[in-house]
């Protein structure tokens, strides 16, 4: 196993540099809601917490400046490109090219922020722009437009004022992490622990019922939206084991539990997670996250050490065979059967074979945490072998090629997309 | 420096946003600088964001006719587009290409706000077809298949199936650009098109 970790981070990190353009790290996004396939250029959101996180994993592990100069380079493409109002450019991730998404301004801010802790040593202030940037922008977008003072509640954008736990676990972790930085605590009292508290009240507590434990996807005017991620659930647990260690209140630490366990019930036989359980316990188990998965594996280990003792080798498992056939890990399984629900297609959908960075992400912050990601880097391949596969595209059958320098589907002769990396936008077919 | 959207830092909605994508998409083929065409500030605006400083965006009347090409015309409304056609694009040369994004006619109407501009597809291409423009990609946004979808998906809500309505959201968002001859139907249309033959 140790050898397969180390494989996928190295070709994680060599996949991650093929994705860069002129504005940082690019690509198409799929997702559960909506997919953004036709813009491929730099993405500066959620993609970058794991990136730079997992560079400062590595950097740590090592001591290789060379891992510390990519976290670098990432945190430099956030600052050059925070806009005049304080946004990260194309942080909508799944509606990209538009700015403004959540949590991924707040994902951002914590990434920077945490390699601003890296780097502040006495005498050196390369720390500097990178806390500046997350302040402005915590300043101006997470507080002076997210936080509503007259409710004591975090909207979920600035259109919407229901309220989103896993969004406001990423923001309630980003602040903390400046309280870390600045020793100003002003905000962890006024802001954090509010969201905490509204996390914890968005629990499930009906310990009979199908989805104890889990915490409900929002919060809004008509009361719970009743579905639960598995996903959104784990993003929930850091900043609910951070309350509990900066607080040392045990109900943060018992929340965090909770919704840990009912991550390891909701796990399948083959280690993956469905999409989403509802509140009657119905499931959509597809698409399944692979990659993503890396986040959910994250909060369970981390929980693991404070009292609980949860199985994670299905999961790292199933998370790992996703590097089959892949130059980075596969998105997703059951992009195909997203309507149907039924078993998933032999060929799979397109969608599913695509390396995304925002999901790629969560798979690299959490597999370059693991204390033998060090030991087990074998040495950097010169270049990855394209990959070739039979897949689905909108219904049928067509070729999938990756290489270095493009992601392309092929129909016969025709071509039916092409991400050429580093490019703004996709190539599309026309009829 | 990119441009901010001219939305009030608001999100179009998927309607737009799939569309001005597709259109960036379009324009961003040609690895060229783009000439965008427009009175309509929301759509420059969206354009702008998307084309990041490649574009050059003109009103409708002041638009140069030796403009570099492709040109990128959003939303050029019935009244006046022909005698821009004529008076602008009749001296194109044969590696001319054209984009163009607009409301359709009666369907448009379906839109929040509806669009004071409109242009029924089959208008366009014909008009374009008689001054010597093949129409190359077709594309329409919100097909009538995803308005149906859309529309029905109250039969689960009413049953609280949350996991149907999901599904039923789900198979909309896939039937919601349609390409081809079914984008007549759709109130937003986008064309390619390249000059074939000259006066």
């Amino acid at each position: 196993m140790d050898a397969l970790i180390g494989e996928a981070i190295a070709a994680i990190d060599i996949w991650l540099d093929t994705t860069r353009g002129p504005d940082g790290y690019g690509g198409p996004v799929v997702h559960w809601w909506c997919d953004s396939i036709a813009f491929t250029g730099a993405g500066l959101d959620w993609r970058y917490e794991g990136i730079i996180s997992g560079y400062l994993n590595l950097y740590r592990q090592t001591g290789h400046d060379a891992w510390l100069v990519k976290a670098r380079r990432a945190g430099d493409d956030l600052v050059r490109g925070q806009m005049p109002d304080g946004r990260y450019r194309h942080s909508g991730f799944e509606v990209n090219p538009q700015s403004g998404g959540t949590p991924h301004e707040a994902a951002c801010d914590l990434a920077l922020l945490r390699l601003a802790l890296a780097l502040r040593r006495p005498g050196d202030d390369s720390w500097q722009p990178y806390a500046t940037a997350a302040k402005r922008n915590l300043e101006a977008f997470i507080i002076g437009t997210l936080w509503d003072s007259a409710t004591g509640r975090l909207r979920n954008t600035a259109y919407d004022d229901s309220f989103v736990p896993n969004k406001a676990a990423t923001t309630a972790e980003a602040l903390l992490a400046w309280s870390e930085l600045s020793g100003d605590d002003k905000w962890v009292r006024a802001i954090v622990l509010p969201i905490l508290g509204d996390i914890i009240a968005a629990q499930e507590v009906d310990a009979s019922g199908p989805t104890h434990g889990a915490i409900a996807q929002s919060v809004g005017a008509r009361g719970k939206n009743r579905r639960y991620f598995p996903l959104y659930v784990a993003r929930c647990i850091p900043a609910l084991v951070a309350g509990h260690q900066w607080t040392g209140e045990a109900r943060y630490l018992a929340a965090a539990r909770k919704a840990a366990v009912f991550l390891a019930r909701a796990q399948l036989p083959d280690g993956s997670f469905p999409q989403v359980i509802y509140g009657d316990g119905r499931i959509n188990r597809y698409p399944q996250w692979i990659a993503g998965a890396g986040d959910i594996l994250r909060a369970m280990e981390l929980i693991n050490g404070h009292g609980l003792s949860l199985d994670t080798r299905p999961a790292l498992r199933w998370l790992l065979q996703g590097r089959a056939s892949s130059l980075s890990l596969r998105a997703a399984r059951g992009f195909g059967s997203l309507v149907s629900q039924r078993e998933p297609s032999p060929l799979p959908d397109f969608r599913d074979l695509l390396g995304v960075a925002g999901w790629v992400d969560k798979a690299f912050r959490y597999l370059t945490g693991r204390p033998e990601a060090a030991a087990a880097l074998p040495a950097p391949p010169a270049s990855s072998p394209p990959v070739t596969l039979p897949c689905r595209y909108d219904g049928r059958p067509a070729i999938f090629r990756e290489d270095g320098a493009s992601v392309t589907v092929r129909r016969g002769q025709t071509t039916l997309y092409r991400w050429r990396k580093g490019a703004d936008w996709a190539e599309m077919e026309e009829f | 420096m990119r441009p901010q959207s001219m939305n009030g830092g608001r999100p179009p909605s998927p309607l737009y946003q799939a569309a001005f994508d597709r259109c960036a998409a379009e324009a961003a083929r040609s690895r060229r600088p783009v000439t965008v065409v427009t009175d309509d500030p929301f759509s420059a605006g969206e354009m702008e964001q998307r084309l990041f400083g490649s574009a050059t965006i003109y009103a409708q009347r002041d638009f140069p006719a030796q403009s570099a090409w492709p040109i990128v015309w959003l939303m050029p409304g019935r009244s006046t587009w022909s005698s821009h056609l004529d008076a602008r694009l009749h001296a194109a040369g044969l590696d001319a290409r054209l984009i163009i994004l607009s409301h359709s006619g009666r369907w448009s109407r379906l839109l929040p706000g509806a669009p004071a501009s409109s242009l029924p597809l089959r208008v366009a291409t014909a008009e374009l077809a008689a001054r010597g423009w093949q129409v190359h990609g077709m594309w329409g946004f919100q097909s009538i298949a995803s308005i149906l979808l859309g529309a029905s998906a109250r039969l689960p809500a009413l049953f609280r199936r949350d996991d149907l309505l999901d599904r039923w959201h789900a198979a909309a968002r896939q039937r919601f650009i349609v390409n081809g001859r079914p984008a007549a139907w759709a109130p937003l249309w986008l064309i390619t098109a390249a000059r074939v033959e000259g006066d």
